[in-house]
């Protein structure tokens, strides 16, 4: 007779500390990082991208990650007259390699150039392969909750604590129930919003989460690049010399 | 008060008709001889405000570089053949005048004779035509123009004279330059200049192979190939060299009329009739050109429509009123009142633009509407029996004090656009306004005269002989009774007519929303045009739209802050400034260091050069390095989607999907049990977008018949399949296809150059690369007053108190989130800046603006107008509910159909709400002074005036539907619905309403 009313009176108190608990920065950060950059993936991707004379062009390629994103690879498979050639990104894109399928040449990029549009897109090489740099690049301020398309989101700030960074600030938009991203807007170092990147059909493959269709949308340059996955397999195991020239020139 | 002044007037037209007639002619003669001096000027720029900073600019370039906006002639052929058009053609293009003198059309003689007896001719059309960039500045100055950046990674280049040590330095630094640093294309201004590098590069190619493979060696090709590498080729060619320009600089800008139309008709009949003889295309592109299609669209638009509106309306008058005299006065009427108004228009505004050019049309809907109303009821006064003075004096003051309340209204609408902020919204309101304030006034004075004339002409010349010319005559009832008898079913059953007029006004205004506004100018253009066809040809060859944007700087160092501001924004292709070729002071003296001691260097190099055994395999290793280092900037810039360096690879190492394709087809028959039905599927699809390339006809029907032959092949059939590979490798033996890198080393490598001409041309080239870098890397500081004579009038102004910067935008302007961009980004530089894009898009937020205001305002004038006409605000009410119902079905319609609201038609929004509410005035007039269910006689006796009235407005507004000048034809529509709408409201939504309020 006693009990029920402490036992309901527990769960309540239970439920109003979790409705009232906040996830700091740093959780957010994880979160976020932990779905952007899983251990291991590889997959077939098809990307999207508009020519500096406006014609809409579209590229498919492999790709493989893994050390959640610290080395990848990814290799063109149409169209034909690029079919072969291959990039390597290793230490979360600080060193990048080409290769060329025609002259069976691997070129080494500069180190500036993880800065710079990844072949094209709205992506700079610095995004595709990022990987953890953002807990040591940024400061992550949690900013509340916003409803985006009628979806809870927590709002995360990541300040850039340096200014040599790509940008001044990122706002991250991951919905409540997972804390998955749906929206990220990258912010020049004037302080301006200068690309969004919009992650939609999400599933689950292999129990992660996974962005079928990212859109990247430059409101400076007023372009826009689709990078859309058309197979993704987690939890891969590589060879430990898969990410090298060697696998590059395959 | 009212009464008096229409008795005095009919009393004077009556009694001193000869007066009157003479006044007439006096007036028609001075305001004739003042309209025959209106001139008809489209520019988009008179249309903006006058104070603004955009059109200050623009006035200040026109003022101080009248050839900032130049004339772009696009050549499309042969290489060669067009290097030799464009260098025949320079001289008899600046003397164009002596051209057309001797050779032009008589037409074009004609214009040119009227522009020599202008004001101001300067003796020529233009000043200057530039066929070639300066390239003798760039030898003598070219290191001190490059940043020191560059300076510092190309110097080794600089360094040493010898041929293989050139090579090998060149390929070193393309590999740093493109594949280490993807930074140096990633903007089209970035894509250009390595497009100008692989540019050079091919030049180079063509000397270095002439002086290698020509039966006579010719040691002057070595100095052509050293000088081509360091100035390049000075022609404006397209990166795949189909498509060269030729500059013309003119001496008028685009609003000196006079010296347009010959100077690029003139033009125009030069360059076609010269560039047949060659075997070439040549046509027209830039602001210029389209300002003169333009002027000669509206000018025969202006015209020819006014011509069909009238003719339109006679018809119409002659079916309503069933008589000949009577429509035959009234348009003899309607034209002296519209001459009458352009020749006080000349006085107000001398030139008409873009919007008033039609006012001619707009007056003949509404004036001719003046006329029905006097016709009307003068000859139902002679009808009844009043002789001729009695009928005038009463018909005057029946419908005198209507005409002028009505006229007035729609005035009163017109003048509340000169509130407006864009000169064309003022211009417009205050031209059509007075306008028809005038020929409402000449109406009063002309046409009683010409009806008093006609009967004393009658009675003077006898009866028998204008019997069957005659108002008197008409005396069969011409009043719409099924008009009444629809009136009074709609009367008697309100509530339904007003239900199902909110069904249809709700559905409506959904549709309204769906109304979109069309930002694409060039929409409004007349169709195929040359000049727009070529535009587009230029934005797909050169990433360069033909609509340039111009900005001042008042200092080099200004110069140099926009210049470079310029350079880095995404939308822009091009920007030329001094900046160019004179770069700041500090800079120089930054890069005077690094340029003196490559100086040194190179001065202390050898060129007495020692060649080792295999000198030629080195060449040729060097070379296929250098095809290597281009093939990788091929897949860079085509994964990259930078056309524009992937088409000029083209050129150099050939098509990437060929040479894949050829690749493929010989992997495959090496290795035969590898072939699969889809492999070959992807050499055929490989070899499909070869044809998508820019090769000759000869070229693509072979790579047809292969692709062919390859669908038509059994993949078990490796006899067919190797002689296919063959055939594909010996298309890939073709210059074209190889690319010119590839066939020089190719051929290098499977030729043994008899007579050391390896050697011989190497020292050559050491010695001539030498002179040149030498010359080059002069340390003297660069000052103005060294730049060549073209290029410093070009850039600086000839009172030396400003420097020009011209910006060519990357893409299709008139895409709106483009022509957004391009403008935002050109406005972070400076609010002064002169173009047709950015005013564009600066027009079309302040005409939006202007539409607004002036359509609020006019209901409020109207309103008040309505107010102290009827002193009843339920009547007030009244009239106006069928001009807003009109006004929502207008653009419910026009959202169903489809139709835009454009720059133009715009205009169309606050038009009919003055236009659109005589219909209700007038059946609520009716009404009032026939009293209570007398519908049926309002509807049938004013409502046959109304809807008569409604018609010819229709009428005259439809003729611009046939407008050449596409804009005037989507006002035309826009306002056909509008005033179709608001008779229909005034029938169908007054005579319910007149019974739930009054009754």
């Amino acid at each position: 007779m006693i009990r029920f009313p402490i036992i309901k009176l527990f769960c309540l108190l239970l439920t109003t500390m979790a409705a009232g608990y906040t996830q700091t920065g740093e959780e957010l950060l994880n979160d976020l990082l932990g779905h952007m950059n899983p251990e291991s993936s590889r997959g077939i991707m098809r990307q999207t991208i508009h020519t500096l004379s406006g014609e809409k062009r579209v590229l498919t390629y492999e790709s493989a990650a893994d050390e959640k994103g610290k080395n990848s690879m990814m290799r063109y498979l149409s169209p034909a007259r690029v079919k072969g050639n291959a990039l390597l990104m290793k230490n979360y894109s600080n060193d990048i390699w080409m290769y060329n399928n025609r002259t069976k040449r691997v070129r080494k990029l500069a180190s500036h150039a993880k800065k710079q549009k990844f072949e094209g897109s709205d992506f700079t090489y610095e995004d595709m392969g990022s990987g953890d740099t953002w807990r040591t690049d940024y400061a992550p301020v949690p900013l509340g909750i916003q409803s985006m398309d009628g979806i809870k989101c927590n709002v995360l700030e990541l300040k850039s604590e340096n200014e040599a960074n790509s940008y001044s600030k990122i706002l991250a938009f991951l919905r409540t129930e997972d804390q998955f991203p749906l929206k990220i807007e990258y912010y020049d170092n004037s302080g301006n919003l200068e690309k969004t990147l919009f992650l939609d059909n999400i599933e689950k493959i292999q129990g992660v989460s996974t962005a079928m269709k990212m859109v990247m949308e430059n409101r400076q340059d007023n372009t826009s690049t689709i990078m859309e996955y058309e197979s993704v397999e987690y939890n891969v195991t590589f060879d430990k010399n898969f990410f090298s020239e060697q696998t590059l020139k395959r | 008060m009212r009464t008096k002044l229409f008795n005095q007037l009919a009393k004077f037209i009556s009694e001193k008709t000869g007066w009157a007639l003479f006044s007439i002619i006096i007036i028609t003669l001075i305001t004739g001889y003042l309209s025959s001096k209106i001139k008809i000027n489209m520019n988009m720029a008179d249309l903006l405000p006058k104070n603004s900073p955009m059109m200050e600019e623009f006035n200040y370039v026109a003022e101080h570089f009248p050839g900032a906006n130049p004339m772009i002639i696009v050549l499309q052929g042969d290489e060669e053949k067009m290097k030799i058009f464009a260098e025949g053609i320079k001289n008899k293009i600046e003397n164009l005048s002596a051209w057309i003198e001797r050779f032009g059309s008589p037409k074009i003689q004609k214009q040119h004779e009227m522009a020599k007896n202008g004001s101001n001719f300067p003796g020529k059309y233009y000043r200057r035509v530039d066929i070639k960039l300066p390239t003798k500045f760039f030898e003598d100055h070219g290191l001190m123009l490059l940043k020191n950046d560059d300076l510092k990674r190309m110097r080794k280049l600089y360094e040493e004279p010898g041929f293989l040590p050139f090579l090998i330095n060149l390929n070193d630094n393309l590999e740093k330059e493109y594949i280490q640093s993807e930074e140096k294309i990633s903007t089209m201004q970035k894509e250009r200049e390595a497009v100008q590098f692989l540019d050079n590069i091919e030049t180079w190619s063509d000397f270095v192979n002439r002086a290698l493979f020509e039966l006579e060696y010719d040691k002057t090709l070595s100095q052509e190939a050293a000088r081509s590498f360091a100035a390049g080729s000075p022609y404006l060619y397209s990166p795949d060299r189909s498509m060269m320009l030729v500059m013309a600089e003119p001496t008028f800008n685009v609003l000196d009329i006079e010296k347009l139309l010959p100077a690029v008709n003139g033009l125009e009949e030069l360059v076609k009739k010269e560039a047949a003889k060659y075997g070439i295309g040549a046509g027209l592109a830039g602001g210029i050109v389209l300002a003169r299609d333009e002027m000669v669209a509206s000018t025969e638009d202006s015209f020819l429509l006014t011509l069909l509106a009238l003719t339109g309306v006679f018809l119409l008058f002659i079916i309503a009123f069933r008589m000949i005299s009577a429509p035959f006065l009234a348009i003899l009427n309607l034209l002296l009142g519209i001459v009458w108004a352009l020749g006080i228009s000349y006085l107000l505004v001398e030139e008409l633009n873009m919007f008033t050019s039609m006012a001619s049309v707009v007056l003949v809907g509404l004036g001719i509407d003046f006329s029905i109303h006097i016709i009307s009821v003068y000859s139902e006064m002679r009808r009844k029996g009043e002789n001729i003075y009695d009928a005038l004096g009463l018909t005057l003051n029946k419908v005198g004090a209507g005409i002028i309340t009505g006229g007035m209204t729609t005035a009163v609408a017109f003048l509340t656009l000169t509130t407006g902020r864009s000169s064309g919204i003022v211009e417009f309101g205050l031209v059509n306004g007075i306008g028809l304030v005038i020929v409402m006034l000449a109406t009063l004075l002309i046409l009683p005269t010409f009806l008093i004339l006609q009967e004393k002409l009658r009675i003077y010349l006898g009866e028998k002989l204008l019997k069957n010319f005659s108002v008197e005559r008409k005396s069969v009832d011409i009043s719409y009774k099924l008009l009444g008898s629809a009136g009074d079913k709609i009367y008697k059953k309100y509530g339904v007519s007003l239900i199902g007029i909110l069904i249809i006004t709700t559905i409506l205004g959904f549709s309204m929303t769906k109304v979109e506004f069309d930002y694409n100018y060039l929409n409004m253009e007349p169709e195929g045009l040359e000049s727009i066809r070529l535009n587009h040809l230029l934005i797909h060859k050169y990433n360069m739209s033909s609509d340039p944007t111009m900005m001042t700087a008042k200092s080099l160092q200004e110069n140099y802050n926009f210049t470079q501001k310029a350079k880095e924004q995404s939308s822009i292709s091009w920007v030329q400034s001094i900046t160019d070729y004179l770069p700041p002071i500090e800079k120089q003296q930054h890069r005077k260091p690094l340029i003196a001691e490559i100086h040194r260097i190179m001065e202390n190099s050898s060129t007495n050069l020692s060649f080792s055994e295999d000198y030629q395999l080195q060449v040729v290793d060097e070379l296929m390095r250098l095809e290597a280092n281009i093939i990788e900037m091929q897949d860079m810039a085509f994964i990259s989607g930078q056309d524009m360096v992937d088409q000029k690879t083209f050129r150099l190492v050939g098509s990437a999907n060929f040479t894949t394709a050829a690749i493929k087809m010989d992997e495959l028959v090496l290795e035969p049990t590898t072939i699969t039905k889809e492999k070959t599927g992807e050499i055929n699809r490989l070899l499909a977008q070869v044809l998508n390339e820019n090769f000759p006809v000869e070229v693509k029907e072979i790579l047809r018949k292969i692709i062919r032959e390859i669908q038509k092949t059994d993949i078990a059939d490796i006899g067919r399949l190797k002689n296919i590979a063959n055939q594909i490798n010996e298309l890939a033996a073709h210059p074209i296809m190889a690319g010119k890198i590839t066939a020089l080393a190719n051929n290098l490598n499977e030729t043994v150059l008899e007579e050391n001409r390896l050697e011989i041309f190497s020292r050559d080239f050491a010695g001539q690369y030498k002179n040149i870098v030498l010359d080059m890397a002069d340390t003297n500081t660069i000052k103005l007053e060294m730049l060549p004579v073209n290029t410093r009038d070009q850039f600086y102004s000839p009172e030396e108190d400003c420097f020009l910067i011209t910006v060519y935008p990357k893409g299709n302007v008139w895409n709106i989130q483009y022509l957004d961009t391009f403008s935002k980004d050109l406005l972070d530089i400076t609010p002064r800046i002169a173009g047709l894009p950015p005013m564009f898009y600066y027009l079309i937020d302040i005409i939006g603006q202007d539409g607004k205001k002036a359509a609020v305002l006019t209901l409020i004038v109207v309103f008040i107008m309505l107010l102290i006409d009827f002193r009843s605000i339920k009547f007030s009410f009244l009239a106006l509910l069928p001009l807003i119902i009109g006004f929502i079905w207008m653009l419910g319609i026009m959202g169903i159909l489809g139709i835009k609201i454009t720059l133009v038609n715009v205009m169309a929004l606050p038009l009919i709400l003055g236009i659109g509410i005589d219909d209700g005035i007038h059946i609520l007039h009716r009404y009032r002074s026939e009293g209570k269910g007398a519908i049926r006689h309002v509807l049938s006796s004013t409502g046959k005036a109304v809807v008569i009235t409604s018609l010819t407005t229709m009428i005259s507004f439809g003729s611009l539907v046939f407008a050449t000048y596409r804009g005037f034809g989507s006002l035309g529509i826009a306002l056909f619905i509008g005033v179709g709408t608001c008779l229909l409201a005034s029938v169908f939504v007054l005579t319910p309403m007149i019974r739930l309020f009054r009754e």
